[in-house]
């Protein structure tokens, strides 16, 4: 071909060339750039080795395509004659030299210096480079998107959950002297040491508990709570009357149920003239039958239920009358030195018993006043139910509480501690968990003073052993151990 | 002489033979130019153009400028084959016998100018036609070649309906042109008059022979035509069909029936001749759209869309180019 020709053959080249390359460094760039920016919006950090490697791979993808825009489209003579003809007019004259080169015919040697004399008259720039502004958008857009992708930071998707945060509670003085003075009200309460040591102990804890710093206003009611629940168990520790009256409702001996009757009512005189009734059962000359007839009724009774409290004035009084008595018994035969030996501690009983009685009621009355007090000082709602609920007396729960069972007033629902609202004829309205103490008491005086006929006692000691835990509804007939125990309860 | 320098004679020859008949002959520059390349590819015209416009002058003085017999036959109704192509007559020899001897008609020539064709009776324009197609004279089982080159312009009157025999189409297709001649302007029509005041004789003198428009017409064969231009000439011709699958909107709406394969040979040959003729050395898709028009415009029938549009045949050629152009 002649140098003109190859000079237009080289500017075509070069227009490919440029075209290739630039789609090819566009589809790298996006391939690279769109694959890092990607990655970097959805909260993807890359180790720089693999964003190298990233760019690598577009860069060896843009290649690829390069090579296969350039080879096929880098033009050929025949494409280049065409474009000629086409742009300058020739009508043809390239093309038909380039196809018919290798002809010898003397109209073809014409047709082809023509074809070269004609073009030779062409200057190259004649041919205008083909710039596609697809093609160079293209390669700035994508060349964008790159730079853009090294640019732009990751994107942190973590979510800042913010929990709510509780109003923050703040111990005021007014309420730090609400609660001294409780302190000081139950220190100078008639409340026997163990109770007032334990309710002072609950309320100093909750005072320290509410001067931490960050205490909110959940975590006060709640330290509240359970210092309401605190005290009605420190209570129900320290009291024990009312447990050893239940375990003593057990006995058949009528003078014993005198005695639970009597401190069931916190009754004082009635349970001084019940335990001296004890001394006139013995008063007589079948004492050696009688004496180890109330230590089983009595002291084994209280065993049975598990009062190992010989810490407390009461049970210690009982237990060591009980324990005396059939020692006594087994000891000496006659009756007078018996009743000699028996006589002072029974009178000491008499006279310790129901005062220890009254001192419990006392207990239970300051403990209830320091509870109404937190409930009026925090302004909360007083809890309903005074620690969890469990079957039997060895555990810390509130007074008259017992475990779960059926039975009891026909309503198939817990009626020990329950808080149906019944009609007292002598209280009034009040919660039923309030006087059932006080029914079982009077059932036993009535069944004493012979009021209540035998066949009644089965039936009492059935509905109470079902209150207190110690009979199943399912179970009857298996009545064992004392009210309040779990399965092993017995009637009264 | 060596071909090549024949070749490059080639068009030097053309522009002598034109500058020559423009002695006699004012104006009509493509006429001229289409004529000759007719007379060099070896076809035929049919001229088309009103009475008075020089179209017998062109042929007799093509004639005195290649060296050529020329026969006017004045085609009439009356006029019987064998008045153009001759009879055997009798007559006595030397001897006094009696003999049948060949009278040649009119035909006999190199050039001759059909005049009004389409006044003669159907056999006898096919008695014309046929000697066109082949060149040769059948009588009495006695075959007479005709000299070559051989060429016949027939012409037809455009005003003149009555009394006349419209070629039908299968005969216009032996016609490689069908040329329209135009009224000359106004100043040719000047030079015309002033011409014709000094003398009604062709000045015209001799410039080529009947030898050398063959051997012209051998060079012209060897012109080198590429596959694309050949493809845009058939594609051009089956453009005019509107019966073939995937025929393109304007066979479709405006023409009734197309050109034959003949209009694609008249074009190549003639495309050749006219490389040479204006001194290019190949053939180019601008001989093929030139040439379009004189080769195709009596090969096709435009329809009723084309009559109600107001639609020359030559419009529609030139809607058929754009569309041929347009889908390559």
């Amino acid at each position: 071909m002649s140098e003109r020709f190859n000079e237009f053959k080289k500017k075509m080249t070069i227009e490919v060339l440029v075209k290739a390359l630039l789609i090819g460094l566009s589809v790298g760039f996006l391939a690279s750039g769109g694959a890092i920016l990607t990655l970097k919006l959805i909260g993807i950090a890359l180790h720089p080795l693999y964003i190298a490697l990233i760019v690598a791979g577009g860069l060896a993808l843009g290649a690829g395509v390069f090579s296969a825009i350039f080879f096929p489209l880098k033009p050929s003579d025949l494409k280049v004659a065409k474009r000629l003809d086409e742009e300058l007019g020739l009508n043809e004259k390239m093309q038909t030299m380039v196809i018919f080169k290798d002809s010898d015919a003397p109209v073809m040697q014409l047709q082809r210096e023509d074809a070269v004399s004609v073009l030779s008259t062409k200057p190259t720039k004649s041919v205008k480079f083909r710039f596609s502004l697809v093609v160079l958008a293209a390669f700035i857009v994508t060349g964008a998107v790159f730079t853009t992708s090294h640019v732009v930071p990751v994107i942190d998707h973590t979510v800042q959950h913010q929990t709510p945060t509780d109003p923050p509670y703040i111990l005021d003085s007014w309420t730090e002297q609400a609660i001294m003075d409780l302190i000081k009200y139950i220190n100078s309460s008639e409340a026997q040491p163990p109770a007032k040591e334990q309710l002072v102990g609950n309320l100093e804890a909750l005072l320290k508990n509410l001067k931490v710093d960050g205490v909110t206003i959940p975590q006060m009611q709640e330290y509240v709570e359970n210092t309401i629940y605190m005290n009605t168990s420190s209570i129900n520790r320290v009291n024990v009357g009312d447990d050893i009256a239940l375990a003593l409702s057990t006995a058949d001996e009528k003078a014993i149920l005198h005695i639970s009757s009597a401190m069931l009512k916190a009754d004082k005189n009635g349970l001084e003239k019940a335990i001296l009734e004890l001394k006139d059962i013995l008063d007589s000359d079948g004492f050696m039958v009688m004496a180890p007839r109330i230590h089983k009724q009595m002291g084994q009774a209280m065993e049975a239920a598990g009062i190992d409290k010989t810490e407390t004035d009461i049970a210690r009084q009982l237990y060591r009358l009980s324990n005396l008595i059939d020692f006594t018994a087994k000891n000496e035969s006659r009756y007078a030195t018996f009743m000699a030996s028996i006589e002072p501690v029974l009178n000491e009983a008499s006279r310790r018993v129901p005062e220890a009685i009254i001192e419990e009621k006392v207990n239970i009355a300051v403990k209830d006043y320091v509870n109404d007090r937190l409930v009026k000082i925090f302004q909360i709602n007083p809890p309903e139910q005074q620690g969890p609920q469990s079957g039997g007396h060895n555990n810390e729960t509130g007074n008259n509480d017992v475990g779960d069972h059926t039975g009891g007033m026909g309503t198939g629902e817990l009626i020990m501690g329950s808080d149906d609202v019944i009609l007292d004829y002598e209280e009034g309205y009040v919660q039923y968990k309030d006087v059932i103490s006080k029914y079982l008491a009077d059932l036993l005086a009535l069944y004493e003073d012979g009021t209540l006929p035998e066949e009644y006692k089965d039936l009492i000691d059935y509905y109470y052993g079902l209150l207190y835990g110690s009979i199943k509804a399912d179970e009857e007939g298996e009545e064992t151990g004392t009210p309040g125990s779990d399965g092993d309860g017995t009637g009264v | 002489m060596e071909n090549i320098e024949k070749v490059k004679l080639f068009s030097e020859s053309v522009s002598k033979i034109k500058e020559q008949i423009h002695k006699d002959v004012v104006g009509q520059e493509d006429i001229i130019d289409s004529v000759i390349i007719a007379i060099v590819s070896g076809g035929n015209v049919l001229l088309e153009g009103v009475p008075g416009i020089g179209k017998t002058r062109l042929v007799r003085s093509l004639s005195k400028v290649l060296s050529l017999p020329f026969s006017r036959i004045q085609f009439t109704p009356d006029l019987m084959p064998s008045d153009v192509t001759g009879t055997n007559v009798i007559e006595k020899d030397e001897n006094g016998n009696m003999k049948q001897k060949f009278e040649k008609g009119p035909i006999f020539a190199n050039l001759v100018l059909a005049d009004e064709i389409n006044r003669a009776t159907p056999k006898t324009q096919a008695a014309m036609l046929e000697v066109m197609q082949e060149h040769k004279v059948t009588v009495a089982h006695e075959t007479y070649k005709i000299e070559e080159p051989f060429f016949v312009m027939a012409t037809q009157n455009p005003i003149e309906q009555d009394g006349t025999y419209p070629l039908p189409e299968a005969q216009m297709d032996r016609f490689m042109f069908k040329l329209l001649m135009k009224f000359p302007k106004l100043e040719e029509l000047s030079e015309i008059v002033n011409m014709t005041q000094i003398t009604m004789d062709e000045t015209a003198e001799s410039v080529v022979d009947g030898p050398t428009i063959l051997e012209m017409r051998e060079l012209a064969k060897g012109v080198p035509c590429i596959d694309d231009v050949t493809d845009y000439a058939m594609k051009l011709v089956a453009a005019t069909h509107p019966e073939l699958e995937g025929a393109g909107e304007v066979a479709t709406k405006y023409i009734k029936y197309g050109a034959s394969p003949r209009a694609c040979q008249a074009l190549i040959t003639a495309a050749k001749v006219r490389a040479l003729v204006y001194g290019n050395y190949n053939v180019s898709i601008a001989d093929i759209d030139a040439l379009a028009y004189p080769v195709l415009r009596h090969r096709i029938k435009v329809g009723f869309n084309a009559i109600s549009e107001h639609l020359s045949v030559d419009d529609v050629i030139g809607l058929l180019i754009k569309e041929v152009k347009k889908a390559k």
